[in-house]
């Protein structure tokens, strides 16, 4: 086993998991202010691959040839935009009149789960009408389809690229969080909200940025997905959605910083069984499942750990 | 009560007055992942059905469509329904092996005869008496690649298949069994899931075994991306697989131009037709849908006319009493359908096992990405 082949697997593991962590962010933020684990979540991903493929069709008229910077910046930007309203209204339609009733916990859990298959089949039929078949190719500009070579290593540019957006993504939700106004509510939000509703803040403003924001980072995380492995479907969220989760748990749900430490472990996991041990290829999601149950046995409150009665974020 | 009386008599009356409606199911996947195959297979059942729906007495069939959405929760529930609520005589599908495996035992227990058009799994017919098929096995199938690698002396392969579709197990199965029998050496089997999009393990593992030959019955979004990341690694190694990945336009766009040269064992090809009915089938299909049709929606018109043809052979009930009676006059003639003039060949069914008896598959060729005919390959 040469260091070259370890490099790669490293890097990788890295580019998977930055996609995982871009998902896990979404599903903390809603968690911490809600304490609602947000399973339409996967599919917000999703929805962001699949208006960017949709838009870039309408762009270049179903052809998809021609695929310039300027012209895939356009489409996923409106995309990012259209995921987190549709993001939006799930929390207006679906979740605000429960919570309003105050429904328990647990019917949030399976209204979030409604969504989920609602968003599926919605696409499914969209793609099936319209786009003429459940999977679809995605398309984007070639650059990003370049490869470096650096003696025996390959890395495709991509898996550099989405890393450093991840990080830069991550540093700019906790510059939010910590630095500006809404993230103070945010952070209010997520120790009391009815405190917080008495001291006059907008908390139904402030719950709908969380989702806007969740679901922008995940349509990021969709998109780059989507480039990685350029093939679109409905359903692309579902498993994806879980790992996405299972990383948030890992790194300590409720915990910014720690979902994406916990995307970066399992993106390893997975890169790692296939890379250095070929013959349990085929089982790399269960290993990814086993991390998580490993993790939580021995830290139940995953490893960036929160307490919840104590601190957020 | 006494209006559930007179509306029990105008029941009776209308139903004897009109000519009777004769319902059939058709079970298939419209929505869900392998959403293109069931549709494709439809297209086929309608366009038959548009031309036989009258029986000599002059009743009339009438297909009762379910999705089953490739889920087999779905499925069996769908069957359920056409049997119990939509009382239908005969139900054609469900198209994967999976699905029609999860409806063999209540096929066995509401005694409806079942034709699968393309569920290719040996163990889909073992042991039932009402599920028949119309298509060959994947016995035969996984003979026919093996045959076809070594011929070409093609003689040591590695075997990649999806280990959630007793489609693609079984189907592997057959092809090692017959290539280690003619002489092959399999290298190594690789396992993959459906719904897979990473294959890059695999890959790595094929270039280092470097085969003469790579086998691969999976479904086709799984094909496609394998493709692309096989050729992405410079593995030239010629790849097959089943009817599993017999959807060259998926193929295309997902692998672009790794589709090329791939192969897969097919039932039917547009440009050869069988017989005259088939000639006609394709002409009368290219002036509807604007395009050849399809295996799926080849081998989905077969089943159809197995099932009418056998209807045309029993007496139309009279009660719905007479309905059990009538499903077993029907499943006898299914299976005891000989030289029926259908859209793939002549199909004779073989009364104790189900399946067809000389059945012939194609081998088809994704060139330039077009879909070439290689062969036709007869048991």
């Amino acid at each position: 086993m040469d260091i070259g082949f370890v490099l790669q697997q490293i890097i990788n593991g890295f580019s998977l998991g930055s996609m995982y962590a871009l998902i896990a962010i979404g599903y903390t933020l809603v968690y911490g202010v809600l304490r609602l684990i947000n399973f339409a979540h996967g599919d917000i991903m999703m929805v962001g691959a699949f208006l960017t493929f949709i838009l870039l069709g309408i762009f270049t008229g179903w052809k998809f040839q021609h695929i310039n910077m300027p012209l895939f910046f356009t489409a996923a930007g409106i995309a990012i935009i259209l995921t987190s309203i549709v993001g939006i209204l799930t929390y207006v339609i679906a979740y605000k009149p429960l919570l309003d009733k105050g429904a328990p916990k647990i019917s949030l859990l399976i209204t979030a789960i409604g969504i989920s298959f609602f968003l599926e089949s919605l696409f499914n039929v969209i793609a099936n009408q319209y786009l003429g078949g459940t999977y679809q190719a995605f398309y984007f500009p070639k650059w990003f389809s370049k490869i470096i070579h650096i003696g025996d290593i390959t890395i495709p540019i991509l898996t550099i690229i989405v890393p450093i957006l991840t990080i830069l993504l991550l540093l700019l939700v906790l510059f939010i969080l910590y630095k500006t106004k809404v993230g103070i509510a945010i952070r209010a939000l997520a120790f009391d909200i009815s405190t917080v509703k008495l001291m006059g803040a907008n908390s139904n403003f402030i719950i709908a940025f969380v989702f806007a924001l969740g679901s922008a980072l995940a349509a990021i995380g969709g998109i780059a997905y989507a480039m990685a492995y350029p093939s679109i479907d409905p359903y692309m969220g579902m498993l994806v959605g879980l790992k996405a989760f299972a990383a948030a748990v890992v790194g300590g749900i409720g915990s910014v910083t720690g979902a994406v430490i916990g995307g970066f472990i399992l993106g390893f996991v997975e890169v790692a069984i296939p890379g250095f041990f070929p013959e349990l290829g085929g089982w790399k999601d269960a290993f990814a499942f086993i991390l998580l149950i490993f993790v939580l046995l021995f830290k139940p409150t995953g490893i960036m750990g929160i307490d919840f009665e104590r601190q957020r974020f | 009560m006494r209006k559930l009386v007179a509306l029990s008599i105008s029941a009776i009356l209308a139903s004897t007055l009109m000519a009777k409606e004769i319902k059939v199911g058709v079970l298939q996947p419209l929505t869900g992942p392998i959403a293109a195959f069931g549709q494709k297979t439809l297209d086929g059942i309608k366009l038959v059905h548009e031309k036989y729906n009258t029986l000599p007495n002059g009743d009339k069939i009438k297909l009762v469509v379910v999705d089953n959405q490739f889920d087999k929760i779905q499925t069996v529930n769908g069957y359920k329904r056409l049997v119990s609520n939509e009382n239908v005589v005969a139900v054609e599908g469900p198209l994967a092996s999976s699905m029609a495996l999860a409806v063999k035992r209540f096929a066995n227990d509401t005694k409806t005869p079942t034709v699968t058009q393309i569920a290719t799994n040996p163990r889909v017919t073992k042991g039932t008496k009402y599920i028949s098929r119309t298509c060959f096995t994947d016995d035969f199938q996984g003979t026919v690649a093996a045959k076809y690698a070594l011929k070409h002396n093609l003689d040591n392969a590695v075997v990649v298949f999806d280990m959630k579709q007793d489609y693609s197990v079984g189907l592997a199965k057959a092809f090692m069994k017959a290539y280690k029998k003619g002489g092959g050496k399999i290298l190594k089997t690789l396992f993959i899931n459906t719904g897979d999009k990473d294959f890059n393990a695999q890959v790595a593992q094929i270039k280092k075994l470097n085969p003469k030959f790579i086998y691969t019955p999976i479904y086709a979004p799984e094909e496609g991306l394998f493709l692309r990341q096989l050729r992405a690694a410079g593995v030239k190694a010629p790849v097959m697989g089943g009817d599993g990945i017999a959807d060259p336009a998926l193929l295309k766009k997902l692998a672009g131009k790794a589709a090329n040269g791939v192969m897969y064992t097919d039932h039917f090809d547009a440009a050869k037709a069988p017989t005259p009915l088939s000639a006609k089938f394709i002409k009368d299909f290219k002036a509807k849908y604007g395009r050849a049709p399809s295996a799926f929606a080849a081998t989905g018109a077969d089943a159809y006319l197995v099932i009418f043809n056998a209807i045309k052979q029993c007496d139309t009930p009279a009660t719905s009493n007479d309905l059990s009676k009538f499903k077993s006059c029907v499943n006898n003639a299914i299976r005891h359908t000989k030289n029926l003039e259908a859209v793939t060949g002549y199909l004779t069914i073989d009364p104790n096992t189900g399946n067809p008896i000389n059945k012939p598959a194609v081998i088809e060729k994704i060139v330039d990405g077009k879909t070439q005919f290689v062969e036709l390959v007869k048991p």
